[in-house]
C-alpha cells in the first residue's frame, strides 16, 4: 500500500477536503472551489483524486454523502461532515500543527 | 457517480463563463483539467469496490485478445483439454446409464430379484412349490412374481419368427409398477390353468412387427402354433423390453414340474419391497421360511436358502468393476491434460513475465492479476469443454456401437443434463487446477525486475520444480494407465489363448425350435434333425454338421441329478447335478471336441440300440477318480431306473468345454445322444471351409424348405459366441489402450516442450560450454539426462502405484497376476522409449546451437 509520504499527501488531502467541511455541507465542485479559494489558488484539487478522496472518506465513515439540490437549482451530492469525521478532524490538525512546527523549525535552522 | 462529475464539469464551465471566458472555450480548458473523464470514473469504481462486473468484462476482452493473439496455444491447450473432458464425460455417460441411473420403475430400488440358493451353486432357479409357499407365507413385498424365459414360434403371415418371451405370474408387471402403453397387463383371472390364453407384447415387437397399430389389442397371434389373445402392450423399459411377449405362467401349472418341489426349473422372483421394509428385514423373512421349508420337506430342501438381491445389483454388478475402472482411467487422462495446460501455461507465464509487470508497475494489483489469469483459465477450460461435448457426443456415439450388447441398458446412454452438468463442473474444476499453476509465479515478479531486461533468460528456480514436478507427474499418471491396460491386453491375450475345450474359429451356428404340435412325436424330431443334417452338409463349404442342445459357450445349462450304478444313494439334502448336453454323433468331430478316452456317439447309437452318454473329463475326475468310467453305468434324473434298460452306459471321455466363458467355471458335464433323447430345441454347428457368413443365404433357404413354420435363429459365426464372452475384458483392454495411449502422447507433447523450452532458456549457457570446449555428445546428453531424469522418476512412481491400484482391476483379469512382471516391464520400456523420443529433439536442437550466436544473444 503505498509508501509513508504517499500517505502523507493523502491524508493532507483528506484533511483539507474535511476541513472544507467543516462549516458547512458541500458539493465536490464546491469543495474543490473553496479549497481553491482557502488557498489562494494554490490547491487547484485534481478531480481524479479529489472524488476518490471522497468516497475513501464515506467509506471510513468521516463523511456522508446526500442527494440534494445545489444553489443553482441543480441535482447534486453533497457531503456531510460526520462526528466521527469532526474527531479525525481535530486529531490531524493537531499532528498537522506539530508536524509543520517541527518542519518550520529545521527549515528555519541553520542548518 | 457519473452525474456528480458533470456537475462538477459544468459548474466549472458557467464559472469560467461567467468569468468572461467564451462558452467554447471554457468547455474545452474545464475539459481539459479535468483530463480523461473515463480514467477519473474508472479509479472512483476502484475505490467503491464495485469493479467486479466491468472487471469481468474487461477481463473476459482481455483473454479473448489473447487467445485470439496465440491461435496456435489456443488450439492445443483448448484441444488437449477437450480430449481429457471429451473422453471423461464420455465414460461418465455410459458409467451413468449403466450404474448410476435408477431403472426407469417407479422406486425402482424397491425392486427385488430372488432365486433360490445352496453352497455348491450360489444362486439356483426356484421350485414352483416353493414359489407358492414363499408367495403365501412372506409379509415383506407388496408383489412377489414368478418368471421365466420361455421361446415361442410367432407365425405370421406365412412366415416362422422367434420371439423371445416371458412366462409370468400376473404379479409381475405390479413389482415393476410398470403401465401398458395400451391395452392391460395380466390379472389373477388370465393367470390360471383354465383361462382363455392371453399375451402381452413388448413395445418393440408392437412397433416393428405390428407397426403400432392400437388394434392389435383383442387380435389373436399364433405362438408356437397355439393362439393367443392380445391384451396389451409392456413399455419398452429394461429390462422389460429385453423381451417380445409376455404369456400368463398359471396356464401351464398343470405340468409336471410344477408339482414336483425337488425341480428347479428355471424360475426367478422378482418382487417390490413394501415401502417400510429394507432388503435387510425381507432377507429375515424369506430365510425363516426356507428354514421352516427345510424342516418341513427335507427331501427336497435340505441345504437351500434364499438369494436375493435389488434387481439393480443383479442387473449391472458384473459390469461395474470395468467401468469404473474406465472411469478411473479417464479421470487420470483428464489430469494429464490438465498438467499439460499448467504446462504450457506456464511456459506462457515466463513469456509474459514482462507484461504483467508492466502491469503492476502500472498499478495493477495482485488480485487484479490473479483476476486476469483466472478469466483466462477459465475461457480456455469453458472453449476446452465446448469442444469437449462434441468429442464426448461422438465417442459416446461410437461406445454404444463397440458395447452392443455387452452392457445393459446400453440403447439408453446418452449426453444427458447430468452429463452436461458432469461436464460444466469438469471443465471449471480443470480450469483452476491448470490455472493456478502459473499464478505463484506471475505475481511473485517485482516491477522492477519485470522491467530491467536481463530477466528474460534466467528463470526462477521455483519455476523450473514446478515444471519438473508437472511433467513426473504426467508420466506417474501415465504409468498407471499403461499397466493397467497392459494388463488387460495380458488377459485378452490369455483369454485367446487358453482353450475353451472345443474349436470355434470357422464355423457357422444357428439355433432351431421344434416347439410345434408336429413335432410332439420324439420320432417325427430325430427324422426332421436328421432331414435337416442331410440337408445342410450338401451344400458347398459346409463340413461336419454337429447338433447340439444347450449350445456350448452360451452360458445356459440343464441340470440334472444322477446316479451312478454301484455307488451309495445320495444323503437327503446332498445335491449332485451334472450339466446335460443332446448332441448328434457328428457333433465331437464338428467343433473338434477332443476325446480322452472311449468313442463319441456313431450312427449306430439309436433309439433300438443300448442307452449310451458320453461323460467330461471333470465328470471322469470328480466321480471316478483313478478308476476306468467306461462301460460303467448312469441313470439321469434321479436314483437308480426302475427299468435297467434305461440304464445309460458311459461309451467315452471328452475334454470340458467351458461353458460360461473362460473366466468362470463350468459344472462337470454329460451327453446323451439325440436320437436316444430328443430335445425340442437344437442347435447346429457346422465346420465351413469359406468365410462362414456367405453360407448364411443358402442355410436360411434349406432350412425354409426343410420347415416353413419353424424359424431358424442366431444365424452367425460361431466365433462371435467365444467373442461374447470375453467381450467384457477385450473391451476394457481396447478402451485402456485408447486412453493409455492418448495419455502417452499428452506426456511426450508436455516433456518435449518443457524440454524445448529449457533448451531455449539455457542458450548462452549451452552456448557458453560450447564455446569452452564443450562436446556436442556432452551437451546432448545433458538435454537427455535432464529430461529422461523426470521421465524416469514419474514412471518409478507411477509403477509403485499401480502395484496398489491394479488390485481394482483384479476382478477382471484372467490367469494374470495384478502384479504381473511382464506387464510392469512392458510399460517401462514403452515409456521410456517414448521420454527419449520427446526428449531426443530438443537434445539434438541444443547440439547445433552456434555459440557465436548465442553469445552475441542480448
Amino acid at each position: 500500500m503505498g509508501n509513508k509520504s504517499n500517505n502523507l499527501l493523502l491524508g493532507a488531502l483528506e484533511m483539507l477536503i474535511l476541513k472544507a467541511l467543516a462549516i458547512e455541507d458541500r458539493h465536490g465542485w464546491g469543495i474543490a472551489k473553496r479549497l481553491k479559494q482557502i488557498s489562494n489558488g494554490t490547491f487547484s484539487l485534481n478531480v481524479g483524486s479529489l472524488y476518490p478522496a471522497l468516497y475513501r472518506l464515506e467509506k471510513k465513515g468521516f463523511v456522508k454523502s446526500y442527494e440534494a439540490i445545489s444553489e443553482k437549482g441543480r441535482d447534486a451530492r453533497f457531503y456531510k461532515l460526520l462526528s466521527k469525521g469532526r474527531k479525525q478532524l481535530e486529531d490531524q490538525q493537531a499532528n498537522w500543527k506539530e508536524f509543520s512546527a517541527a518542519v518550520e523549525a529545521v527549515m528555519l535552522s541553520d542548518g | 457517480m457519473n452525474t456528480e462529475m458533470r456537475f462538477h464539469l459544468e459548474a466549472h464551465i458557467e464559472e469560467l463563463i461567467s468569468q468572461g471566458v467564451p462558452p467554447e472555450e471554457a468547455r474545452k480548458a474545464a475539459l481539459k483539467e479535468f483530463g480523461n473523464l473515463e480514467f477519473h470514473k474508472e479509479e472512483c469504481r476502484d475505490a467503491w469496490h464495485t469493479r467486479f462486473l466491468e472487471n469481468l468484462v474487461r477481463h473476459l476482452r482481455l483473454a479473448g485478445k489473447q487467445m485470439l493473439r496465440n491461435k496456435g496455444f489456443t488450439l492445443i491447450a483448448a484441444m488437449t483439454l477437450a480430449l481429457g473432458i471429451g473422453a471423461n464425460t464420455a465414460i461418465y455417460s455410459l458409467a451413468n446409464s449403466v450404474l448410476f441411473r435408477p431403472l426407469a420403475f417407479p422406486d425402482s430400488q424397491k425392486i427385488v430379484f430372488i432365486k433360490e440358493w445352496h453352497e455348491r451353486f450360489t444362486d439356483f432357479s426356484v421350485s414352483y412349490l416353493n414359489f407358492r409357499d414363499w408367495h403365501d407365507q412372506q409379509s415383506s413385498f407388496t408383489s412377489f412374481a414368478l418368471y421365466r424365459g420361455q421361446g415361442y414360434n410367432l407365425i405370421d403371415q406365412g412366415e416362422a419368427h422367434r420371439l423371445r418371451g416371458y412366462s409370468v405370474t400376473h404379479e409381475y408387471f405390479e413389482a415393476f409398477q410398470a403401465d401398458p402403453i395400451i391395452g392391460r397387463l395380466f390379472t389373477p383371472e388370465d393367470d390360471q390353468p383354465s383361462a382363455k390364453p392371453t399375451a402381452v407384447i413388448g413395445e418393440q415387437l408392437w412397433r416393428n412387427r405390428f407397426n403400432a397399430r392400437e388394434t392389435i389389442i383383442g387380435e389373436t397371434i399364433n405362438l408356437t402354433g397355439e393362439l393367443f389373445t392380445v391384451i396389451g402392450v409392456a413399455p419398452g423399459i429394461y429390462p422389460i423390453d429385453s423381451r417380445d411377449v409376455f404369456t400368463p405362467l398359471g396356464l401351464l401349472t398343470g405340468e409336471g414340474q410344477f408339482t414336483n418341489r425337488g425341480s428347479h426349473p428355471g424360475f426367478v422372483v422378482i418382487a417390490r419391497l413394501k415401502p417400510d421394509v429394507s432388503l435387510d428385514q425381507a432377507r429375515v423373512d424369506m430365510q425363516s421360511i426356507a428354514s421352516r421349508l427345510e424342516v418341513e420337506y427335507p427331501d427336497s430342501n435340505t441345504g437351500w436358502g434364499v438369494y436375493m438381491k435389488l434387481l439393480e445389483d443383479q442387473l449391472f454388478s458384473n459390469s461395474k468393476p470395468a467401468l469404473f475402472a474406465l472411469l478411473a482411467a479417464s479421470s487420470f487422462l483428464l489430469l494429464i491434460a490438465c498438467v499439460n495446460v499448467a504446462n504450457m501455461l506456464l511456459v506462457r507465464a515466463q513469456g509474459r513475465r514482462e507484461e504483467f509487470g508492466v502491469r503492476s508497475a502500472l498499478g495493477a494489483n495482485k488480485s487484479q492479476i490473479l483476476g486476469q489469469l483466472t478469466v483466462e483459465s477459465l475461457s480456455l477450460g469453458v472453449l476446452g469443454g465446448a469442444i469437449g461435448i462434441l468429442l464426448a457426443g461422438i465417442s459416446t456415439r461410437w461406445l454404444k456401437e463397440i458395447f452392443g450388447t455387452a452392457l445393459p441398458r446400453i440403447n439408453e446412454v446418452q449426453i444427458d443434463t447430468s452429463a452436461l452438468l458432469y461436464l460444466t463442473i469438469m471443465s471449471v474444476i480443470t480450469s483452476f487446477i491448470f490455472g493456478l499453476a502459473p499464478f505463484r509465479q506471475t505475481t511473485q515478479i517485482s516491477q522492477r525486475e519485470a522491467l530491467s531486461s536481463g530477466l528474460r533468460t534466467s528463470e526462477s528456480s521455483q519455476g523450473r520444480r514446478w515444471k519438473s514436478a508437472l511433467i513426473v507427474t504426467e508420466f506417474a499418471l501415465t504409468a498407471t494407465l499403461l499397466v493397467g491396460a497392459g494388463l488387460m491386453l495380458r488377459t485378452t491375450a490369455k483369454l485367446y489363448q487358453s482353450d475353451p475345450g472345443l474349436e470355434y474359429d470357422q464355423r457357422i451356428m444357428f439355433s432351431w425350435s421344434l416347439y410345434s404340435s408336429e413335432y410332439n412325436e420324439a420320432l417325427k424330431r430325430i427324422q426332421i434333425t436328421e432331414q435337416a443334417k442331410q440337408s445342410l452338409k450338401s451344400i458347398p463349404g459346409v463340413g461336419e454338421v454337429g447338433i447340439i442342445n444347450p449350445l456350448p459357450l452360451s452360458g445356459s445349462d440343464t441340470f440334472s441329478s444322477y446316479y451312478v450304478e454301484g455307488t451309495p444313494m445320495p444323503k437327503t439334502g446332498e445335491i449332485v447335478t451334472v450339466s446335460r448336453f443332446w448332441a448328434n454323433n457328428d457333433f465331437a468331430t464338428a467343433v473338434g471336441l477332443k476325446l480322452r478316452a472311449g468313442r463319441f456317439f456313431t450312427e449306430f447309437d439309436t433309439r433300438e440300440s443300448q442307452p449310451v452318454a458320453v461323460i467330461d473329463s471333470k465328470f471322469a475326475r470328480q466321480v471316478f477318480l483313478d478308476t476306468d468310467p467306461i462301460g460303467r453305468r448312469i441313470n439321469i434324473d434321479g436314483g437308480p431306473p426302475s427299468d435297467p434298460n434305461d440304464w445309460k452306459t458311459i461309451i467315452g471321455v471328452v475334454e470340458h468345454v467351458s461353458q460360461y466363458g473362460l473366466t468362470r467355471e463350468a459344472h462337470k458335464q454329460i451327453y446323451v445322444p439325440i436320437t436316444q433323447e430328443s430335445p425340442r430345441f437344437v442347435s447346429f454347428i457346422m465346420e465351413t471351409n469359406v468365410e462362414p457368413m456367405t453360407l448364411a443365404k443358402a442355410i436360411r433357404k434349406t432350412m425354409s424348405n426343410i420347415d416353413p413354420n419353424l424359424p431358424i435363429q442366431r444365424l452367425q459365426p460361431y466365433d462371435s459366441l467365444f467373442e461374447r464372452t470375453i467381450s467384457n475384458e477385450r473391451l476394457l483392454m481396447q478402451l485402456l489402450a485408447i486412453l493409455s495411449a492418448l495419455a502417452l502422447t499428452l506426456a511426450a507433447v508436455g516433456l518435449y516442450g518443457v524440454l524445448s523450452y529449457t533448451v531455449r532458456q539455457r542458450t548462452q549457457e549451452i552456448g557458453i560450454r560450447m564455446a569452452i570446449g564443450a562436446l556436442p555428445q556432452t551437451v546432448r546428453n545433458l538435454i537427455l539426462s535432464s529430461g529422461l531424469r523426470l521421465a524416469g522418476i514419474g514412471l518409478f512412481i507411477g509403477l509403485l502405484a499401480s502395484l496398489g491400484l491394479s488390485r481394482f482391476l483384479s476382478k477382471m483379469l484372467y490367469d494374470v497376476s495384478e502384479f504381473d512382471a511382464v506387464s510392469f516391464v512392458m510399460v517401462a520400456f514403452v515409456l521410456g522409449m517414448v521420454g527419449l523420443f520427446a526428449c531426443w529433439a530438443p537434445a539434438y536442437r541444443a547440439t547445433r546451437i552456434a555459440p557465436s550466436l548465442a553469445l552475441r544473444g542480448e
